[in-house]
Protein backbone atom coordinates (compact mmCIF):
# COMPACT_ATOMS: atom_id res chain seq x y z
CA UNK A 1 0.00 0.00 0.00
CA UNK A 2 2.62 2.46 1.10
CA UNK A 3 5.90 2.12 -0.41
CA UNK A 4 9.52 4.29 -0.50
CA UNK A 5 12.53 3.54 -3.13
CA UNK A 6 15.91 4.48 -2.54
CA UNK A 7 14.62 7.64 -0.53
CA UNK A 8 17.85 10.25 0.36
CA UNK A 9 17.72 13.08 2.17
CA UNK A 10 20.20 16.05 2.21
CA UNK A 11 20.72 18.72 4.32
CA UNK A 12 23.19 21.41 4.20
CA UNK A 13 25.43 22.90 7.19
CA UNK A 14 27.24 25.64 7.51
CA UNK A 15 26.69 29.28 5.56
CA UNK A 16 29.89 29.30 3.35
CA UNK A 17 31.05 25.90 2.41
CA UNK A 18 27.61 24.27 2.61
CA UNK A 19 28.60 21.08 3.17
CA UNK A 20 26.15 18.26 2.67
CA UNK A 21 25.28 15.40 5.10
CA UNK A 22 22.84 12.72 4.09
CA UNK A 23 20.69 12.26 7.26
CA UNK A 24 18.77 9.51 5.10
CA UNK A 25 20.52 7.45 3.23
CA UNK A 26 18.72 4.96 0.33
CA UNK A 27 15.90 4.01 2.86
CA UNK A 28 13.70 1.27 1.27
CA UNK A 29 10.75 0.46 3.06
CA UNK A 30 6.78 -0.99 2.49
CA UNK A 31 3.64 -1.13 4.50
CA UNK A 32 0.89 -3.09 3.73
CA UNK A 33 -2.91 -2.67 4.54
CA UNK A 34 -3.18 -3.75 8.82
CA UNK A 35 0.38 -4.11 8.98
CA UNK A 36 2.70 -2.45 11.50
CA UNK A 37 6.56 -1.97 10.22
CA UNK A 38 8.78 -0.97 13.04
CA UNK A 39 11.78 1.69 12.74
CA UNK A 40 14.25 1.52 15.50
CA UNK A 41 17.65 2.76 15.76
CA UNK A 42 19.36 4.44 18.28
CA UNK A 43 18.98 8.45 18.87
CA UNK A 44 20.18 10.69 15.36
CA UNK A 45 19.71 7.72 13.17
CA UNK A 46 17.19 8.91 11.09
CA UNK A 47 14.15 7.25 12.20
CA UNK A 48 12.36 10.35 12.72
CA UNK A 49 13.09 11.74 9.17
CA UNK A 50 12.55 9.08 7.39
CA UNK A 51 8.72 9.62 9.39
CA UNK A 52 8.83 12.86 8.24
CA UNK A 53 9.63 12.00 4.53
CA UNK A 54 7.24 9.08 4.47
CA UNK A 55 3.87 11.49 4.70
CA UNK A 56 5.74 14.24 2.96
CA UNK A 57 6.35 16.56 5.49
CA UNK A 58 9.92 17.13 4.42
CA UNK A 59 10.58 16.79 0.32
CA UNK A 60 12.70 13.82 -0.45
CA UNK A 61 16.30 14.74 -2.31
CA UNK A 62 16.18 11.73 -4.63
CA UNK A 63 14.19 8.46 -4.52
CA UNK A 64 10.05 7.62 -5.13
CA UNK A 65 7.35 7.19 -2.95
CA UNK A 66 4.10 5.67 -3.81
CA UNK A 67 0.57 5.53 -2.21
CA UNK A 68 -1.77 2.81 -3.50
CA UNK A 69 0.22 2.17 -6.63
CA UNK A 70 0.48 5.48 -7.67
CA UNK A 71 3.37 7.75 -7.19
CA UNK A 72 3.27 10.67 -5.22
CA UNK A 73 6.99 12.32 -5.04
CA UNK A 74 6.04 14.89 -6.94
CA UNK A 75 2.20 15.48 -6.02
CA UNK A 76 0.15 18.29 -6.86
CA UNK A 77 -1.66 21.22 -4.18
CA UNK A 78 -4.50 19.54 -5.10
CA UNK A 79 -3.43 15.74 -4.76
CA UNK A 80 -1.32 16.33 -1.79
CA UNK A 81 -4.36 18.03 0.05
CA UNK A 82 -6.55 14.43 -0.53
CA UNK A 83 -3.27 12.54 0.28
CA UNK A 84 -2.87 14.17 3.65
CA UNK A 85 -6.28 12.76 4.88
CA UNK A 86 -5.25 9.84 4.09
CA UNK A 87 -1.14 9.77 5.47
CA UNK A 88 -1.15 10.96 9.07
CA UNK A 89 1.34 11.06 11.41
CA UNK A 90 1.18 11.05 15.41
CA UNK A 91 4.53 12.91 16.88
CA UNK A 92 6.13 12.14 20.09
CA UNK A 93 5.80 15.00 22.11
CA UNK A 94 1.68 15.12 23.15
CA UNK A 95 1.94 18.86 25.03
CA UNK A 96 3.66 20.39 21.70
CA UNK A 97 0.98 18.95 19.28
CA UNK A 98 -2.20 20.89 20.88
CA UNK A 99 -2.33 24.57 20.43
CA UNK A 100 -2.26 25.85 23.79
CA UNK A 101 -5.28 28.01 23.45
CA UNK A 102 -7.79 26.13 21.82
CA UNK A 103 -10.10 24.52 23.31
CA UNK A 104 -10.17 20.51 23.08
CA UNK A 105 -13.37 21.25 21.21
CA UNK A 106 -11.72 23.32 19.11
CA UNK A 107 -8.88 20.74 18.35
CA UNK A 108 -10.81 17.89 17.07
CA UNK A 109 -13.39 20.40 15.15
CA UNK A 110 -10.16 21.48 12.92
CA UNK A 111 -9.58 18.01 11.09
CA UNK A 112 -13.20 18.21 10.03
CA UNK A 113 -13.29 21.47 9.13
CA UNK A 114 -10.11 21.53 7.26
CA UNK A 115 -10.99 18.58 5.01
CA UNK A 116 -14.22 19.25 4.60
CA UNK A 117 -15.65 16.03 5.67
CA UNK A 118 -18.98 16.60 6.73
CA UNK A 119 -21.69 19.90 7.18
CA UNK A 120 -21.68 22.01 10.47
CA UNK A 121 -24.66 20.31 11.46
CA UNK A 122 -23.43 17.32 11.89
CA UNK A 123 -20.10 18.20 13.70
CA UNK A 124 -21.46 17.89 17.19
CA UNK A 125 -22.40 14.59 17.22
CA UNK A 126 -19.27 13.75 14.87
CA UNK A 127 -16.89 14.93 17.73
CA UNK A 128 -18.81 13.47 20.54
CA UNK A 129 -18.09 9.96 18.61
CA UNK A 130 -14.37 10.85 18.07
CA UNK A 131 -14.17 11.13 21.79
CA UNK A 132 -16.13 8.07 22.00
CA UNK A 133 -14.01 6.18 20.62
CA UNK A 134 -10.72 7.19 22.32
CA UNK A 135 -12.48 6.46 25.69
CA UNK A 136 -12.68 10.22 26.90
CA UNK A 137 -16.10 11.73 27.83
CA UNK A 138 -17.57 15.05 26.94
CA UNK A 139 -16.53 17.29 29.59
CA UNK A 140 -13.36 17.81 28.18
CA UNK A 141 -14.24 19.51 25.12
CA UNK A 142 -14.27 23.16 27.29
CA UNK A 143 -10.79 22.55 28.44
CA UNK A 144 -7.91 23.80 27.46
CA UNK A 145 -4.94 21.55 26.57
CA UNK A 146 -2.96 22.46 30.10
CA UNK A 147 -5.93 21.68 31.71
CA UNK A 148 -5.87 17.93 30.51
CA UNK A 149 -2.76 15.51 31.31
CA UNK A 150 -0.38 13.73 29.16
CA UNK A 151 -2.50 10.84 28.43
CA UNK A 152 -5.84 12.45 27.44
CA UNK A 153 -3.81 14.70 25.23
CA UNK A 154 -1.83 12.18 23.00
CA UNK A 155 -5.74 10.60 23.24
CA UNK A 156 -7.36 13.85 21.67
CA UNK A 157 -4.80 13.82 19.22
CA UNK A 158 -5.25 9.94 18.46
CA UNK A 159 -9.01 11.08 18.05
CA UNK A 160 -8.47 14.04 15.41
CA UNK A 161 -5.71 11.59 13.51
CA UNK A 162 -7.96 9.04 13.69
CA UNK A 163 -11.59 11.27 12.50
CA UNK A 164 -9.72 11.38 8.99
CA UNK A 165 -9.91 7.51 8.48
CA UNK A 166 -6.11 7.48 7.24
CA UNK A 167 -4.90 4.36 5.34
CA UNK A 168 -1.56 4.78 6.76
CA UNK A 169 -0.11 6.53 10.15
CA UNK A 170 3.33 7.16 11.20
CA UNK A 171 3.56 6.76 14.92
CA UNK A 172 7.04 8.42 15.97
CA UNK A 173 7.33 7.33 19.56
CA UNK A 174 3.85 7.93 20.43
CA UNK A 175 4.03 6.96 24.00
CA UNK A 176 8.04 8.13 25.47
CA UNK A 177 6.86 10.99 27.04
CA UNK A 178 4.12 8.98 28.93
CA UNK A 179 3.78 6.37 32.07
CA UNK A 180 4.22 3.31 31.67
CA UNK A 181 1.09 2.27 32.35
CA UNK A 182 -0.78 4.96 30.17
CA UNK A 183 1.47 3.85 27.51
CA UNK A 184 0.04 0.19 27.72
CA UNK A 185 -3.15 1.87 27.04
CA UNK A 186 -2.30 4.36 24.23
CA UNK A 187 -0.88 1.40 22.64
CA UNK A 188 -3.65 -0.83 23.16
CA UNK A 189 -6.59 2.24 21.86
CA UNK A 190 -3.95 2.22 18.47
CA UNK A 191 -3.66 -1.37 17.51
CA UNK A 192 -7.60 -1.80 18.16
CA UNK A 193 -8.24 1.13 16.05
CA UNK A 194 -5.81 -0.76 13.67
CA UNK A 195 -7.39 -3.74 13.51
CA UNK A 196 -11.01 -2.05 13.14
CA UNK A 197 -9.72 0.56 10.26
CA UNK A 198 -6.95 -2.30 8.60
CA UNK A 199 -4.24 0.77 8.60
CA UNK A 200 -0.86 -0.02 8.08
CA UNK A 201 1.44 1.62 10.91
CA UNK A 202 4.80 2.70 10.68
CA UNK A 203 6.41 2.93 14.13
CA UNK A 204 8.92 4.29 15.03
CA UNK A 205 10.77 3.97 18.43
CA UNK A 206 14.32 2.84 20.20
CA UNK A 207 12.69 0.12 22.56
CA UNK A 208 12.81 -3.05 20.98
CA UNK A 209 10.39 -4.61 23.69
CA UNK A 210 7.80 -2.34 22.51
CA UNK A 211 8.39 -3.23 18.57
CA UNK A 212 8.41 -6.85 19.06
CA UNK A 213 4.89 -6.62 21.13
CA UNK A 214 3.76 -4.55 18.34
CA UNK A 215 5.32 -4.67 15.17
CA UNK A 216 5.55 -7.95 12.22
CA UNK A 217 8.21 -6.49 10.55
CA UNK A 218 10.75 -4.15 11.72
CA UNK A 219 13.54 -2.23 9.94
CA UNK A 220 17.04 -1.26 11.90
CA UNK A 221 18.30 2.14 11.28
CA UNK A 222 21.75 3.28 11.99
CA UNK A 223 23.46 6.21 10.20
CA UNK A 224 20.73 7.24 8.33
CA UNK A 225 20.99 3.64 6.48
CA UNK A 226 18.16 0.82 7.05
CA UNK A 227 21.09 -1.75 8.24
CA UNK A 228 18.54 -4.82 8.68
CA UNK A 229 14.81 -5.68 7.88
CA UNK A 230 12.48 -8.63 8.43
CA UNK A 231 10.21 -10.59 10.27
CA UNK A 232 10.02 -9.47 13.91
CA UNK A 233 10.61 -12.96 15.30
CA UNK A 234 13.67 -13.54 13.25
CA UNK A 235 15.53 -10.30 13.76
CA UNK A 236 14.96 -11.02 17.73
CA UNK A 237 16.12 -14.82 17.27
CA UNK A 238 19.07 -13.87 15.18
CA UNK A 239 20.10 -10.12 14.88
CA UNK A 240 23.09 -9.83 12.55
CA UNK A 241 24.50 -6.45 12.46
CA UNK A 242 26.11 -5.49 15.23
CA UNK A 243 23.19 -2.22 16.30
CA UNK A 244 20.93 -4.24 15.91
CA UNK A 245 22.53 -7.06 18.17
CA UNK A 246 23.06 -3.94 20.72
CA UNK A 247 19.62 -2.95 20.45
CA UNK A 248 17.88 -7.03 20.70
CA UNK A 249 20.39 -7.44 23.96
CA UNK A 250 19.76 -3.70 25.53
CA UNK A 251 16.17 -3.90 26.26
CA UNK A 252 15.13 -1.45 28.66
CA UNK A 253 18.39 -0.17 29.93
CA UNK B 1 19.84 9.90 63.40
CA UNK B 2 18.04 10.03 59.88
CA UNK B 3 19.06 12.66 57.62
CA UNK B 4 15.35 13.48 56.40
CA UNK B 5 12.35 12.82 57.83
CA UNK B 6 8.76 14.12 56.07
CA UNK B 7 6.01 13.23 59.23
CA UNK B 8 2.23 13.49 58.58
CA UNK B 9 3.14 15.71 55.07
CA UNK B 10 0.13 17.62 53.40
CA UNK B 11 0.50 19.93 50.20
CA UNK B 12 -2.48 21.51 49.44
CA UNK B 13 -3.35 24.68 46.74
CA UNK B 14 -5.99 27.41 47.33
CA UNK B 15 -7.86 28.18 43.76
CA UNK B 16 -10.11 30.57 43.82
CA UNK B 17 -10.56 30.66 47.13
CA UNK B 18 -11.05 27.13 47.26
CA UNK B 19 -8.63 24.56 49.01
CA UNK B 20 -7.67 20.93 48.14
CA UNK B 21 -5.92 18.84 49.36
CA UNK B 22 -3.24 17.07 46.41
CA UNK B 23 -0.89 15.08 48.62
CA UNK B 24 -1.62 13.47 52.01
CA UNK B 25 -0.51 11.08 54.42
CA UNK B 26 3.27 10.80 53.53
CA UNK B 27 5.72 9.55 56.01
CA UNK B 28 9.28 8.51 55.50
CA UNK B 29 12.70 8.67 56.70
CA UNK B 30 15.77 8.69 54.57
CA UNK B 31 18.88 7.44 56.54
CA UNK B 32 22.33 9.02 55.48
CA UNK B 33 23.82 7.19 52.49
CA UNK B 34 20.61 5.70 51.67
CA UNK B 35 19.07 5.70 48.42
CA UNK B 36 15.16 6.42 47.76
CA UNK B 37 12.80 6.30 45.02
CA UNK B 38 9.29 7.17 44.51
CA UNK B 39 7.35 6.31 41.52
CA UNK B 40 4.05 6.74 40.36
CA UNK B 41 1.63 8.30 37.12
CA UNK B 42 1.92 11.65 36.42
CA UNK B 43 -0.40 13.72 38.55
CA UNK B 44 -0.01 11.40 41.22
CA UNK B 45 1.91 14.08 43.10
CA UNK B 46 5.72 12.74 43.36
CA UNK B 47 6.80 16.12 41.86
CA UNK B 48 5.05 17.87 45.08
CA UNK B 49 7.29 15.75 47.62
CA UNK B 50 10.23 17.08 45.65
CA UNK B 51 9.35 20.71 45.95
CA UNK B 52 8.00 21.28 48.94
CA UNK B 53 10.94 19.70 50.84
CA UNK B 54 13.06 22.08 48.65
CA UNK B 55 10.78 25.37 49.64
CA UNK B 56 10.00 26.13 45.92
CA UNK B 57 6.53 25.61 45.81
CA UNK B 58 4.45 28.31 44.43
CA UNK B 59 2.50 31.05 46.57
CA UNK B 60 -0.90 29.58 46.42
CA UNK B 61 0.47 26.53 48.20
CA UNK B 62 -0.42 25.36 52.04
CA UNK B 63 2.32 22.53 53.41
CA UNK B 64 0.86 21.13 56.46
CA UNK B 65 3.48 18.46 58.72
CA UNK B 66 6.72 18.26 59.25
CA UNK B 67 9.69 18.09 57.44
CA UNK B 68 12.87 17.67 58.91
CA UNK B 69 16.56 17.51 57.65
CA UNK B 70 19.09 17.33 59.65
CA UNK B 71 17.92 19.77 62.94
CA UNK B 72 16.46 21.69 60.94
CA UNK B 73 12.84 21.87 60.13
CA UNK B 74 12.22 22.89 56.82
CA UNK B 75 8.97 23.94 57.21
CA UNK B 76 9.49 26.59 59.38
CA UNK B 77 13.34 27.39 58.91
CA UNK B 78 13.70 30.75 57.67
CA UNK B 79 14.51 32.05 54.56
CA UNK B 80 18.24 32.61 54.79
CA UNK B 81 18.77 29.23 56.54
CA UNK B 82 17.02 27.79 54.08
CA UNK B 83 18.82 28.92 51.00
CA UNK B 84 22.39 27.97 52.78
CA UNK B 85 20.88 24.66 53.07
CA UNK B 86 20.09 24.39 49.34
CA UNK B 87 23.45 25.89 48.43
CA UNK B 88 25.47 23.90 50.04
CA UNK B 89 23.87 20.63 51.48
CA UNK B 90 20.47 19.50 49.36
CA UNK B 91 21.03 19.37 45.98
CA UNK B 92 18.62 19.28 42.50
CA UNK B 93 18.23 18.19 39.51
CA UNK B 94 15.34 19.55 38.05
CA UNK B 95 12.74 18.09 35.37
CA UNK B 96 13.05 18.67 31.54
CA UNK B 97 16.40 19.48 31.46
CA UNK B 98 15.74 21.50 28.34
CA UNK B 99 14.20 24.56 30.10
CA UNK B 100 16.41 24.34 33.34
CA UNK B 101 19.33 25.95 32.01
CA UNK B 102 19.54 30.30 30.80
CA UNK B 103 18.65 30.16 27.34
CA UNK B 104 21.02 33.54 27.28
CA UNK B 105 24.27 32.50 29.59
CA UNK B 106 26.83 30.31 28.74
CA UNK B 107 27.39 27.32 30.90
CA UNK B 108 29.95 28.70 32.82
CA UNK B 109 28.02 31.52 34.12
CA UNK B 110 24.87 29.62 35.36
CA UNK B 111 28.11 26.85 36.94
CA UNK B 112 29.58 29.84 38.87
CA UNK B 113 26.10 31.19 40.61
CA UNK B 114 25.63 27.39 41.65
CA UNK B 115 29.17 27.23 42.92
CA UNK B 116 29.47 30.64 44.62
CA UNK B 117 25.74 30.20 45.44
CA UNK B 118 25.29 31.13 49.77
CA UNK B 119 29.71 31.75 49.74
CA UNK B 120 29.19 35.32 49.66
CA UNK B 121 32.41 35.53 48.51
CA UNK B 122 34.07 34.07 45.50
CA UNK B 123 35.80 30.98 47.39
CA UNK B 124 34.69 28.42 45.26
CA UNK B 125 34.51 24.89 46.32
CA UNK B 126 35.26 23.72 42.53
CA UNK B 127 35.83 25.18 38.65
CA UNK B 128 33.47 24.58 36.69
CA UNK B 129 35.98 22.41 34.29
CA UNK B 130 36.05 19.94 37.46
CA UNK B 131 32.36 19.78 37.18
CA UNK B 132 32.11 18.79 33.38
CA UNK B 133 35.52 15.98 33.88
CA UNK B 134 33.14 14.53 36.92
CA UNK B 135 29.89 13.81 34.41
CA UNK B 136 31.68 13.31 31.09
CA UNK B 137 31.45 16.55 29.28
CA UNK B 138 34.55 17.87 27.23
CA UNK B 139 35.64 20.88 28.62
CA UNK B 140 34.39 22.94 25.79
CA UNK B 141 30.96 22.91 26.84
CA UNK B 142 31.84 25.68 29.34
CA UNK B 143 31.99 28.12 26.66
CA UNK B 144 28.64 26.95 25.59
CA UNK B 145 25.01 28.19 25.35
CA UNK B 146 22.25 25.58 26.36
CA UNK B 147 21.18 25.27 22.71
CA UNK B 148 24.49 23.95 21.58
CA UNK B 149 23.98 20.90 23.87
CA UNK B 150 22.05 18.11 23.14
CA UNK B 151 19.03 16.76 25.47
CA UNK B 152 21.44 14.15 26.84
CA UNK B 153 24.20 16.63 27.64
CA UNK B 154 21.78 18.91 29.09
CA UNK B 155 20.66 15.92 31.28
CA UNK B 156 24.37 15.68 32.21
CA UNK B 157 25.25 19.03 33.05
CA UNK B 158 22.43 19.42 35.08
CA UNK B 159 23.52 16.53 37.25
CA UNK B 160 26.73 18.23 37.39
CA UNK B 161 25.64 21.27 38.73
CA UNK B 162 23.15 19.14 41.30
CA UNK B 163 25.87 17.42 42.61
CA UNK B 164 29.38 19.76 42.58
CA UNK B 165 28.85 21.12 46.25
CA UNK B 166 28.66 17.45 47.29
CA UNK B 167 25.11 17.84 49.50
CA UNK B 168 24.91 15.18 51.96
CA UNK B 169 21.10 15.18 49.89
CA UNK B 170 20.26 14.66 45.96
CA UNK B 171 16.48 15.37 45.09
CA UNK B 172 16.45 14.11 41.48
CA UNK B 173 13.20 14.73 39.80
CA UNK B 174 12.37 12.73 37.05
CA UNK B 175 16.15 13.39 35.38
CA UNK B 176 15.72 10.25 32.51
CA UNK B 177 12.51 11.95 31.00
CA UNK B 178 12.21 11.94 27.62
CA UNK B 179 15.76 10.37 26.71
CA UNK B 180 16.45 7.94 24.53
CA UNK B 181 17.68 4.15 26.22
CA UNK B 182 21.31 4.56 26.08
CA UNK B 183 21.47 8.16 27.01
CA UNK B 184 19.19 7.19 29.68
CA UNK B 185 21.38 4.24 30.98
CA UNK B 186 24.17 6.55 30.85
CA UNK B 187 22.21 9.21 33.10
CA UNK B 188 21.28 6.47 35.59
CA UNK B 189 25.41 5.17 35.71
CA UNK B 190 26.03 8.57 36.39
CA UNK B 191 24.12 9.25 39.07
CA UNK B 192 24.87 6.10 40.80
CA UNK B 193 28.38 6.94 40.50
CA UNK B 194 28.12 9.86 41.90
CA UNK B 195 25.46 9.44 44.96
CA UNK B 196 28.10 6.48 46.13
CA UNK B 197 31.10 8.74 46.29
CA UNK B 198 30.90 10.14 49.84
CA UNK B 199 27.93 9.77 51.80
CA UNK B 200 25.42 11.47 49.39
CA UNK B 201 21.74 10.27 49.67
CA UNK B 202 19.90 10.03 46.57
CA UNK B 203 15.83 10.89 46.77
CA UNK B 204 14.80 9.61 43.19
CA UNK B 205 11.34 10.63 41.85
CA UNK B 206 10.80 8.54 38.44
CA UNK B 207 7.85 7.31 36.46
CA UNK B 208 10.33 5.35 34.62
CA UNK B 209 10.42 1.43 35.96
CA UNK B 210 13.65 0.30 34.44
CA UNK B 211 15.46 3.00 35.79
CA UNK B 212 13.98 2.58 39.29
CA UNK B 213 15.12 -1.19 38.81
CA UNK B 214 18.92 -0.18 37.62
CA UNK B 215 19.09 1.82 40.77
CA UNK B 216 18.42 -0.49 43.87
CA UNK B 217 16.77 1.57 46.62
CA UNK B 218 13.80 1.83 49.15
CA UNK B 219 11.12 2.39 46.53
CA UNK B 220 7.76 4.46 47.44
CA UNK B 221 4.90 3.42 44.78
CA UNK B 222 2.78 6.60 45.13
CA UNK B 223 -0.97 6.74 43.79
CA UNK B 224 -3.43 9.64 44.20
CA UNK B 225 -1.44 11.94 46.22
CA UNK B 226 -0.31 9.01 48.98
CA UNK B 227 2.18 6.59 49.44
CA UNK B 228 0.24 2.82 48.87
CA UNK B 229 3.60 0.88 49.28
CA UNK B 230 6.69 1.00 50.30
CA UNK B 231 9.70 -1.22 50.10
CA UNK B 232 13.33 -2.85 49.00
CA UNK B 233 13.59 -2.18 45.34
CA UNK B 234 14.08 -5.51 44.31
CA UNK B 235 11.52 -7.03 46.22
CA UNK B 236 8.64 -4.69 44.30
CA UNK B 237 9.74 -5.29 40.93
CA UNK B 238 10.24 -8.90 41.09
CA UNK B 239 7.35 -10.59 41.94
CA UNK B 240 6.92 -9.55 45.41
CA UNK B 241 4.12 -6.45 45.15
CA UNK B 242 1.46 -6.65 47.66
CA UNK B 243 -0.11 -4.03 46.81
CA UNK B 244 -3.16 -4.22 43.55
CA UNK B 245 -1.78 -1.11 41.63
CA UNK B 246 1.79 -1.49 42.13
CA UNK B 247 0.90 -5.39 40.31
CA UNK B 248 -0.86 -3.34 37.58
CA UNK B 249 1.95 -0.87 37.35
CA UNK B 250 4.22 -3.74 36.58
CA UNK B 251 2.11 -5.70 34.13
CA UNK B 252 1.84 -2.77 31.83
CA UNK B 253 5.89 -2.64 31.81
CA UNK B 254 6.83 -3.83 28.04
CA UNK B 255 8.73 -6.17 29.80
CA UNK B 256 5.61 -7.91 31.46
CA UNK B 257 3.37 -7.84 28.94
CA UNK B 258 2.01 -4.86 28.02
CA UNK B 259 -1.49 -5.34 30.25
CA UNK B 260 -3.56 -2.31 29.99
CA UNK B 261 -4.61 -1.09 33.79
CA UNK B 262 -8.64 -0.49 33.50
CA UNK B 263 -9.77 3.40 34.29
CA UNK B 264 -8.14 6.40 35.10
CA UNK B 265 -7.07 8.00 38.64
CA UNK B 266 -9.59 9.71 40.45
CA UNK B 267 -10.20 13.07 40.05
CA UNK B 268 -7.96 15.71 42.60
CA UNK B 269 -11.67 17.48 43.68
CA UNK B 270 -13.48 13.95 44.06
CA UNK B 271 -11.04 11.57 45.67
CA UNK B 272 -13.80 8.96 46.86
CA UNK B 273 -13.73 8.42 50.91
CA UNK B 274 -12.45 5.01 51.02
CA UNK B 275 -9.62 3.22 49.02
CA UNK B 276 -8.53 5.43 46.43
CA UNK B 277 -7.60 2.77 44.19
CA UNK B 278 -11.11 0.82 44.94
CA UNK B 279 -12.69 2.13 41.15
CA UNK B 280 -10.40 0.57 39.40
CA UNK B 281 -8.99 -2.89 41.61
CA UNK B 282 -10.10 -6.27 40.51
CA UNK B 283 -10.27 -7.56 44.15
CA UNK B 284 -12.23 -4.36 46.01
CA UNK B 285 -15.44 -4.68 47.77
CA UNK B 286 -17.86 -2.66 49.74
CA UNK B 287 -15.73 -2.61 52.76
CA UNK B 288 -13.01 -0.79 50.32
CA UNK B 289 -15.63 1.90 49.03
CA UNK B 290 -16.33 2.63 52.37
CA UNK B 291 -13.66 2.46 54.66
CA UNK B 292 -9.92 4.23 53.76
CA UNK B 293 -6.99 1.19 54.50
CA UNK B 294 -4.38 1.86 56.96
CA UNK B 295 -0.82 1.43 56.32
CA UNK B 296 0.39 -1.36 57.50
CA UNK B 297 3.38 -3.21 57.60
CA UNK B 298 3.31 -6.77 55.73
CA UNK B 299 7.12 -7.46 56.57
CA UNK B 300 10.74 -5.83 57.99
CA UNK B 301 10.69 -2.80 56.04
CA UNK B 302 7.51 -3.65 53.84
CA UNK B 303 4.48 -1.18 54.15
CA UNK B 304 0.81 -1.54 51.82
CA UNK B 305 -1.82 0.57 52.04
CA UNK B 306 -4.67 -1.96 51.43
CA UNK B 307 -7.31 -3.94 53.16
CA UNK B 308 -6.63 -6.85 51.35
CA UNK B 309 -3.01 -8.00 52.45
Amino acid sequence: MFEMHNVHKVFYQGQVLRRKRYVVHGATLSVEPGETLGLIGPSGAGKSTIGKLAVRLLEPSEGRLAFEGQDITHADRRTSRRLKAKMQIIFQDPQSSLHPRKKIGDLLREPLRLHRLISRSEEQEVVKRMLAQVGLNEEVLDRFPAEISGGEKQRIIIARVMALRPKFVVLDEPTSMLDVSIQANILHLLVTLQQKWNMGYLYISHDMRLVAKLCQRVAVVAKGRIVEQGPVDEIMARPRHPCTKRLVAAGGL
Amino acid sequence: MSLLCLSNLEIGFTVNGRSVTIVDGINFEMKRGERTTIIGESGCGKSLVAMALLGILPSNATVRGNIRFNNHSLTTVDKCTLRQLRATRIGYVPQSAGTCLNPVFRFETQAREVLHAGNGSSSASGTVARILARVGLPPGVARMYPHQLSEGMKSRALVGLGTCRRPELLVADEPTKGLDNDTKADLVNLLRRLAVDGTQSLLLITHDLDVAKTLPSKLAVMYAGQFVEIGPSHAILDGKAFHPYTKGLLRSHPANGLHPMPGRPPAIHCRPAGCRFASRCSIADSGCVLHPPSFRQVAGDHWVRCHHV
